[in-house]
């Protein structure tokens, strides 16, 4: 049974072609087939991120306007196999497309692999219409910030409007340091508000934007970075898998150890 | 040059321009153009043509011979006989030292007919200017298409497309999307200050960079089509040796 994800978060720049990019880098490690769809025509991002920009031939206005064969536009990862990514057209805009081409279009892709990971464009307009338009869920990613959470509440009531069940969210950019002065958002606050399942909470990382400019997402190497590791977290509990959330303490130092020692003894 | 063709109609300013093969014997040259022609047909019916001789010296019974040929039954009219830019010879050892030089891009190995897009929008010989002139940088997502030359001073930036059914020329930086031969023509060449394309494309076949940190190029380059494999090297004028 394979399912259509959408990742979308109403505010611009919180992560949510990032999410989508090491999302569907999980997905496929975990050994599942995935395509990932670029909804942001004429903005188009995720082929960057995937390190994937040079072999673009033919994009997602291309197979709809009939002008090729999905099949065509597919690029297949240079890393994982199993895992593809259908690109945007960027010299088009939102409006080359409507919900029920996109509907058909993930419906078809639904045909031959198990998760369909789209990411969504920000604002509520077309662009957003249409990534949601073939979706059976949907992941909310927003970052510990007053606007981006209220932008992520508005596009709960949208997606509820719509019919969705239950979308889950997906915490981006925390600084635990902060987190734990009171100067940031905490992870219960957040939750207070939008009131939806936690999917996970990726920490604030300098990796991410190293991996980010050389087309290499963090999850590749999960390993190699919290962040990676976190979204590796995202797509297991996605699969249903109960994962408990990372310790995104800084690592202690020998003294703060020897401290917490003494005082257990 | 082996592979060269024997005739080859362009398409140019002044009408057709027919090109013949400098090294090939006169009688199989008139076959060939006649093959040609009766192919063509009615593509080609009323066209101008300007005969390119190259190097080779025609009598005046050959060119009359060949007025034939291209009148009846086909009434193509030569209009011009020109001696296309004839290379000093000398150039020869130059080309094996810029030889080094090249490299090759990677063949995008994905199956593509372009023609089933293309070719509605594209005459197959340009019409109106043929070469046009874009000042400024393109940037992502504007896209410059023609049926004839583009040439562009300024940049190409990522996710900004030129397509040509002839040549491109780049006085700048080429960060994009270059698509050379759009109607199918495979002669053309991609000229930029410095190519560092995301993709490349010239007629049906696409390269693009091989993985990995290269480093900006240092000097002009130009792509061109060899033996099916979009080739990149130096643009020093040495390579045009041989060439027509």
């Amino acid at each position: 049974m394979s399912e259509a994800i959408v990742i979308t978060s109403g505010k611009g720049g919180v992560g949510k072609t990032t999410a989508c990019a090491n999302l569907g880098v999980a997905l496929a490690s975990l050994g599942h087939r995935v395509v990932l769809v670029d909804a942001d025509i004429g903005l188009r991002n995720l082929d960057v991120v995937m390190g994937l920009e040079n072999r673009i031939v033919y994009d997602l206005v291309d197979v709809v306007e009939g002008f090729c064969r999905l099949r065509q536009a597919l690029i297949k990862d240079k890393r994982l196999d199993g895992l593809f990514l259908l690109p945007a057209a960027q010299t088009k805009d939102k409006t080359s497309v409507t919900p029920e081409q996109m509907k058909q279009l993930v419906d078809q892709l639904k045909e031959e692999h198990d998760y369909i990971v789209v990411d969504c464009p920000a604002g509520i307009e077309q662009g957003f219409k249409n990534a949601v338009a073939g979706a059976d869920r949907a992941l909310i990613v927003t970052t510990p910030e007053v606007a981006a959470v209220r932008d992520a509440d508005r596009i709960i009531g949208l997606l509820e409007a719509s019919g969705f069940e239950n979308p889950g969210l997906i915490v981006n950019r925390i600084r635990p340091k902060m987190v734990a002065k009171g100067d940031m958002m905490d992870i219960p606050d957040i939750i207070d508000i939008l009131a939806i399942d936690l999917m996970g909470v990726v920490p604030d990382d300098e990796y991410i934007v190293v991996s980010t400019n050389r087309g290499e997402p963090a999850a590749l190497a999960a390993d190699r970075s919290k962040a990676g590791e976190a979204f590796m977290n995202i797509a297991r509990r996605v699969l249903g898998e109960e994962v408990p959330l990372l310790d995104l303490s800084e690592h202690e130092t020998f003294w703060q150890k020897l401290l917490k020692l003494i005082k257990i003894e | 040059m082996a592979r060269k063709q024997d005739v080859i109609f362009r398409g140019s300013k002044d009408g057709l321009q027919l090109i013949f093969n400098d090294n090939q014997d006169f009688d199989i040259l008139k076959e060939k153009l006649q093959a040609h022609l009766q192919r063509a047909e009615l593509f080609f019916q009323g066209a101008d043509v300007v005969l390119d001789i190259g190097n080779l010296n025609f009598s005046i019974d050959q060119i009359l011979a060949i007025q034939n040929i291209l009148a009846f039954p086909h009434g193509l009219r030569l209009k011009k006989i020109i001696h296309g830019s004839q290379e000093p010879s000398e150039n020869r050892r130059v080309v094996a030292e810029t030889a080094k030089k090249r490299r090759t891009l990677e063949p995008e190995t994905r199956t593509i007919d372009y023609r089933q897009k293309t070719v509605e929008n594209w005459a197959m010989t340009p019409k109106g200017p043929d070469t046009i002139l874009y000042k400024g940088t393109l940037r992502s997502g504007q896209r410059i298409t023609h049926d004839g030359n583009v040439v562009v001073v300024g940049d190409i930036n990522p996710g900004a497309e030129i397509r040509a059914a002839g040549d491109i020329i780049v006085m700048g930086a080429l960060r994009g999307l270059a698509h050379a031969g759009a109607g199918g023509a495979t002669d053309v060449v991609i000229v930029a200050f410095k190519l560092e394309p995301t993709q490349i494309r010239i007629g049906d076949v696409i390269g693009r960079p091989p993985e990995g940190e290269l480093g900006a190029p240092r000097e002009p380059e130009v792509a061109r089509l060899k033996d099916g494999v979009i080739l990149v090297e130096p643009l020093d004028g040495s390579r045009w040796e041989g060439e027509r």
